[in-house]
């Protein structure tokens, strides 16, 4: 495998820190009038998703780690494992872990996109589109014609997510939601 | 990659109003060596090694050896405005060859010194508003109590260790050796990271510990070095010191950084005995360097050197 040197590192790159795939999210090298040079790093752990900064002695190596991004397509759940599908035309399935889709979990909709992150063809974070349009299965029953005081009421969609919606949205009707803040958007276009 | 013909030529204005300058002060400029006998010894320094007929020469880090030679010699206010080179350091703020203005004057304390060249400054082509500002001068010791709440003077090793390991910033570079080097280093990395982001406009830093006197002089009353830097916008611009004299502190620091490289894994630099002869004859002086490439940069408002300079390192 491939190493990088601290005067390679960019963003974006994939290396192995302490056995685990990181992604550098940015790299300042800092040489200061009187110490030790070094260089100011700030890495992503790709499998807790925790953003730290260390140092590095300039010149300094790291092993780059083999972490591709697939876009894929969930197929299913048998309760332990979460079925993707790559859409590259090779219709190979992989299984993830319930570490691995996290957060995702709620916006997984069957046949739905995503992005999964494989290191070494196991993946290891599970990514939904930013929004996703999912059906209400309960909430309070609608408001008629209160569109206007920006109330709001828990609904629950088909994939068991809860979120707030405004008071006149009802069951049966279909939601977008933007994933990263889980906040609804509007009713759906289609 | 070639910057623009404008700031080419806006570069040529500064570095030329720049030698005027120094010439209308009384500095006669002279050209040393580029590649020496001897490398810098100061452990954070890399002298590029050139071997030639079998014997090592170095790359220049600086023309400061050379220029106490002639400082010895004649006792005249010298400058030298040339390229030095620094292996290794490559960012946005550093290259590994870079142009460097030197200056000594005999019988001038820092402070005036410093003072000469902030008015030198102001007097170059494109020069910003905040250098017209009136110079703040700050204490090391405060900046570091203030900013990163260590007095530098009062902590111990132990204490320091403790402080660096609840730092936000992993630092796995400095590693665990407690010398004095290493104290030394912690100390300038957190004032790296704490302290200089605080600096802004123009402000001079002085008083910095005995460990990091590089060739200057100690204070007697108060025990730290009589080093003065130069800030803008929290990038450092000068670096001055109350030359050194004392030629049995010189061989101390030398055997000092010798150890640290040693315990670093860094080659062995042998004592210039021409440093050492020079610093014996010359007259009390007050020297100061400053990164030519950084001053453009300052100046013209530009983010990386490698912007003001043909053909960086990139």
């Amino acid at each position: 495998m491939a190493t990088y040197s601290t005067n390679e590192f960019k963003s974006g790159m994939k290396v192995l820190l302490e056995g685990d795939p990181c992604s550098i999210v940015e790299n300042e090298f800092v040489k200061p009038g009187k110490g030790q040079a070094f260089n100011r790093v700030r890495l992503k752990n790709l499998k807790t998703g925790r953003v730290w900064e260390r140092t590095f002695k300039s010149g300094e190596t790291l092993e780059a780690a083999d972490v591709m991004e697939h876009d894929m397509e969930y197929v299913y759940t048998d309760g332990e494992y979460w079925h993707f599908m790559k859409t590259d035309g090779s219709y190979e399935q992989i299984a993830a872990d319930k570490d691995a889709v996290s957060d995702a979990m709620q916006w997984l909709k069957e046949q739905g996109e995503c992005t999964v992150t494989l290191w070494n063809d196991v993946p290891i974070q599970v990514v939904a589109p930013n929004f996703v349009d999912l059906e209400i299965v309960e909430t309070d029953p609608g408001v008629r014609g209160d569109t206007a005081t920006g109330g709001t009421k828990p609904a629950t969609l088909t994939t068991g997510a809860v979120v707030k919606v405004p008071l006149f949205i009802n069951i049966g009707e279909t939601i977008r939601v933007d994933t990263r803040t889980g906040e609804y958007q509007g009713r759906s276009k289609a | 990659m070639i910057p623009s013909w404008d700031i080419l030529k806006r570069r040529s204005q500064i570095i030329h109003t720049l030698r005027a300058g120094f010439e209308a002060r009384g500095y006669t400029e002279v050209q040393t060596p580029v590649l020496g006998r001897h490398g810098a010894f100061d452990p954070h320094l890399h002298s590029i090694e050139v071997p030639i007929a079998g014997q090592a020469h170095y790359l220049q880090t600086s023309p400061e050896y050379a220029l106490k030679q002639v400082l010895a010699a004649h006792g005249q206010r010298i400058f030298q405005i040339g390229p030095v080179f620094r292996g290794g350091d490559i960012g946005p703020k550093h290259q590994p060859e870079f142009t460097m203005a030197e200056w000594y004057a005999p019988g001038l304390e820092l402070p005036l010194l410093m003072d000469e060249m902030v008015n030198l400054i102001r007097e170059l082509p494109f020069v910003p508003q905040a250098f017209s500002e009136p110079v703040k001068h700050f204490q090391y010791r405060e900046l570091m109590i203030e900013h990163a709440g260590v007095d530098p003077e009062g902590v111990d090793d132990a204490a320091l260790k403790r402080c660096l390991d609840q730092y936000s910033i992993e630092s796995n570079h400095l590693g665990d050796l407690a010398d004095s080097q290493w104290r030394s280093d912690v100390l300038d990395f957190l004032f790296s990271s704490e302290v200089q982001p605080h600096l802004t406009g123009i402000c001079t830093v002085t008083g910095f510990p005995k460990s990091q006197a590089a060739l200057a002089e100690i204070d007697d009353a108060s025990g730290l070095s009589l080093r003065t830097e130069l800030f803008f916008s929290g990038l450092e611009l000068i670096n001055g010191y109350q030359e050194l004299r004392d030629t049995d502190e010189l061989e101390r620091r030398w055997a000092e950084a010798n150890a640290a490289r040693a315990a670093r894994g860094l080659p062995q630099l042998a004592l210039d005995e021409g440093l050492k002869a020079a610093m014996a004859d010359m007259p009390p002086s007050a020297g100061a360097a400053m990164g030519v490439d950084r001053l453009v940069l300052c100046l013209l408002d530009l983010k990386r050197l490698d912007q003001a300079m043909v053909l960086p390192w990139v």
